[in-house]
Order: structure tokens, then C-alpha cells, then sequence
């Protein structure tokens, strides 16, 4: 869903203008960065199944504690606090909701790898709608989220100065295409 | 390893453009609403 985490951030640029597209991209995948810290120190892991032929959701999570449900919510917290020192209380609750986005989308297309506490304290069911077993609806949903996302973004820059009106389209331009490439290279498995 | 690397992209290259937008300026826009 990594294209599907981005797309969606570009969109909420439409609701909250003020705040930086750089840190609702780094909000939505901050749960992986978290999870790329712990995996450094063995605590969480990711592989493909098939390694010769990685593709498309076909991978096997270990990610017990950063998208544990309650994990995702104490990250989107302190995450979201932190940001409003920042971007006051309104930008915070937005870089929060982002964050925790993740995990939504996540629980979409997951298999039931998602546990409810971190370290799936007390062997709670774990969680995951598992979409990527079915990666034409889960792909159509990312690409959705994508160009949606994207036509959000150029959406938002409608309220700026006409003088900047090239940049904004600029940018807008830039950030689909970008889009649309990480959605190509997801897909390929590449 | 190339959707990392696009990922990275993303958010340098579109981060950067868009911090030169001048966001402050930005027009309260006139809401839908009003239809």
C-alpha cells in the first residue's frame, strides 16, 4: 500500500494548506520508518515470500510492535504532539490523523499480520482484511488513492496567487508522475 | 529497492517544490458552501 499511504497525503493538502507536503508524506509512512528502526535491531522484520520473485503483497510482516493497533495509535500521538509544537494544535491533530492513517490502510490490504497490542500481548486475534490477495482490487484501490491524491494537491494550489499559478502546476504535475512511478515500480514487485 | 528509491524522491522533490508555494497567501477558498 505504498503508493496508496502517499497518495492519500498528497490529498490532505486540500483540508490543511498551511502545513508542508514533506511532512504529511513523512506522516503517512512514519510508522515504517519507526518499523525500519526497530527491524535494524531485530524487533520487527519484513521478506518477500518468494525472494527470487518478489512481487506485489506478497510479503510476510513481522511488525508486532509499530502496527500493533495500539502501537499506531501511541505513535500517531507523540507524533501528532510533537508536530503541534510546531504546527500548532490544528496541524499536529492533522500530522496525528495522518500517521495513523497508515494503519487504516494497512489493516485494508494486510493479511491478518496486524496484532491489537504491541507484541501481540495476550494473543489477541490478529487483524488484516487482506486485500493483497487480491491485487487487481487492492492495485485499483492504490491508484485511486494516487490520482485522487494527486488531483487533491493540484486542487489546493487553486487558492493561490494567480503569479504562482506555474509553479503550483509545476509541482502538482511533478508530485502525480511521482506517484504514478512508485505505483509502477510497487506493482512490478521492483 | 527502486520504489525506495522513488519514495525518497517523492519526498524531496515534491517537498521541495512545494515549500516555494507561498501557502501563507493562500485565498480562504470560497467555499462550495456558498452554493
Amino acid at each position: 500500500m505504498i503508493t496508496g499511504h502517499f497518495g492519500l497525503a498528497a490529498g490532505v493538502k486540500k483540508i490543511a494548506p498551511r502545513l508542508p507536503l514533506w511532512s504529511l508524506l513523512l506522516a503517512t509512512f512514519w510508522l515504517d520508518v519507526v518499523f525500519t528502526i526497530l527491524s535494524m535491531f531485530g524487533l520487527e522484520s519484513f521478506a518477500p515470500m518468494n525472494p527470487a520473485h518478489p512481487a506485489y503483497g506478497q510479503v510476510v510482516i513481522n511488525a508486532y510492535y509499530t502496527h500493533s493497533l495500539v502501537g499506531a495509535i501511541l505513535v500517531s500521538v507523540v507524533t501528532g504532539w510533537l508536530a503541534s509544537l510546531h504546527w500548532k494544535k490544528e496541524g499536529g491533530t492533522v500530522i496525528g490523523a495522518v500517521v495513523f492513517s497508515h494503519w487504516i490502510l494497512d489493516l485494508l490490504v494486510h493479511r491478518p499480520d496486524l496484532p491489537i497490542l504491541p507484541g501481540n500481548l495476550g494473543g489477541l486475534p490478529l487483524l488484516g482484511f487482506g486485500l493483497w490477495e487480491y491485487p487487481m482490487v487492492s492495485g485499483i484501490i492504490e491508484l485511486a488513492l494516487a490520482l485522487g491524491g494527486a488531483y487533491l494537491y493540484y486542487r489546493s494550489t487553486m487558492g493561490l496567487k494567480s503569479s504562482q499559478r506555474r509553479r503550483a502546476l509545476t509541482a502538482s504535475m511533478l508530485t502525480g508522475a511521482l506517484l504514478l512511478l512508485l505505483f509502477v515500480t510497487n506493482v512490478l514487485g521492483l | 529497492m527502486y520504489s525506495m528509491f522513488i519514495m525518497v524522491l517523492l519526498v524531496i522533490i515534491a517537498g521541495w517544490l512545494d515549500s516555494r508555494l507561498d501557502w501563507g497567501q493562500i485565498e480562504k477558498p470560497e467555499k462550495e458552501k456558498s452554493s
